[in-house]
């Protein structure tokens, strides 16, 4: 776990069964119960995930949004990407390739916009402050 | 530039917009007619009896952005009679015109000279998005979300990259995973989940436990309760599936249906204008309105 800002971010382990996402439930569950939590969990690692690991994401993204927080998710691994998607849960979470690019999505200060040329971010970018065009 | 005058014309079944134009058209002369072009070519040599040497010409349709005077320099070097403008893979309804070397016959203008007949060809590397089908909507909506065109949501960010303009309610229990937009006067429920670079456009109301994903929910809309609603695009009581292109009319009202509220004109209320910033504003027909 390390922090930026305000910003928690934590790593998920390569097992996300029910033992351990208990586990790591534990450890993030007094962040969560902070005023307007903002958790970043870096999925680099996870390898297998089930419905266990699943039911935690949830359950830890709920709690965040209870105390009007949010909880993003960042370099997704291939196979709980796989999980996320056939579950239907991806869809609940803004994703990110790196964790910094999570962390950054927190702040409110508009970046500048991205011209066409530029190379796309694969995940939800960054957006600036953008103008309609006169 | 010194614009001197600004002339819109439109067809009958367009005509209802007038009224919707979120600024008032003082400096405008509006023309309504059933031969549209016939009536601009028309207006061209008005133009030259006028003196006024040169116009630029847009068609309404796509969503274009583009250096106005970059184009008409470009116009001015190239001393044809007019210049249109191209992209990719063909011509844009973009034109600069010399009204005074245009054919004297009023409407005997043609617009879609070939280059090589009086007229330029200005290569366009602006932002471009024909609007020709739903899915190019779709895909304006996502590419305003991320920055790639000029084109930004109004409204107040809420949160960053979540719009949500006047007069919007999100239910404290909704959820809205950015980027997206929620339109004036509309409604999100509890238990909703808006995501995947969904707009939902002004005087909308999604019903409790509804998904909308990778969707564009057209002004005056009403989704119903627990549905799931992805990769489409909705308006009132249609659907258009994008990955099935495919279209319902969907007759149960308690699914789908066009918003209707008492004792507004939704004309004036929706503005249609995309370069002022709004996601397409519904060009809905004038309907009576029920309290809601």
């Amino acid at each position: 776990m390390y922090t930026s800002g305000p910003v928690i971010v934590m790593q998920l382990p390569e097992q996300l069964n029910r033992r351990e996402a208990k586990a790591f439930c534990e450890e993030l569950q007094p962040l969560l119960e902070t005023d307007r939590p903002r958790v970043v969990l870096d999925c680099a690692q996870v390898r297998q995930a089930d419905s266990a690991g699943v039911e935690m994401l949830l359950h830890c993204l709920e709690a965040a949004m209870k105390r009007d927080g949010d909880l993003k998710l960042a370099a997704v691994s291939p196979e709980l990407a796989t999980i996320l998607e056939l579950t239907r849960v991806d869809r609940l979470f803004e994703m990110f390739d790196t964790a910094s690019d999570a962390v950054q999505s927190f702040h409110a200060a508009p970046l500048p916009a991205l011209t066409q040329a530029e190379a796309w971010p694969s995940g939800f970018g960054l957006l600036g402050d953008l103008k309609a065009a006169s | 530039m010194g614009v001197q005058i600004i002339s819109v014309v439109m067809d009958e079944a367009s005509s209802n917009l007038n009224s919707a134009f979120r600024r008032p058209l003082n400096d405008v002369t509006l023309h309504i007619t059933d031969e549209p072009w016939a009536a601009a070519a028309h207006i061209l040599s008005e133009y030259a009896e006028w003196g006024i040497e040169t116009a630029f010409v847009a068609g309404v349709g796509g969503y274009v952005e583009f250096d106005a005077e970059e184009m008409l320099q470009f116009h001015r070097q190239e001393r044809q009679a007019s210049t249109r403008a191209f992209h990719g893979q063909g011509g844009l309804d973009f034109w600069v015109i010399d009204c005074n070397r245009t054919d004297k016959t009023p409407g005997n203008f043609d617009f879609w000279a070939v280059p090589a007949t009086r007229s330029a060809a200005y290569p366009l590397y602006g932002y471009v998005n024909p609007l020709a089908h739903p899915r190019d909507l779709r895909r304006l909506v996502v590419d305003a979300l991320q920055g790639r065109c000029q084109l930004s949501p109004v409204g107040r960010e809420i949160k960053p990259r979540v719009w949500v303009d006047d007069g919007a309610h999100l239910h404290r229990r909704a959820r809205v995973v950015a980027p997206a937009y929620i339109g004036r006067a509309s409604s999100v429920h509890e238990d909703t989940l808006i995501t995947r670079f969904s707009n939902v456009e002004s005087f909308c109301e999604v019903d409790y436990g509804t998904v909308i994903e990778d969707t564009s929910v057209l002004s005056n809309s009403y989704v119903g309760i627990w549905l799931d609603v992805s990769h489409a695009v909705v308006c009132g009581s249609k659907l258009l599936n994008l990955t099935r292109n495919a279209t319902l009319n969907v007759a149960d009202t308690s699914m789908l249906r066009r918003n209707i509220a008492l004792g507004k004109d939704i004309r004036r209320e929706i503005p249609v204008e995309v370069a002022g910033g709004r996601f397409f504003g519904s060009l809905s027909q004038r309907s009576e309105m029920v309290n809601r």
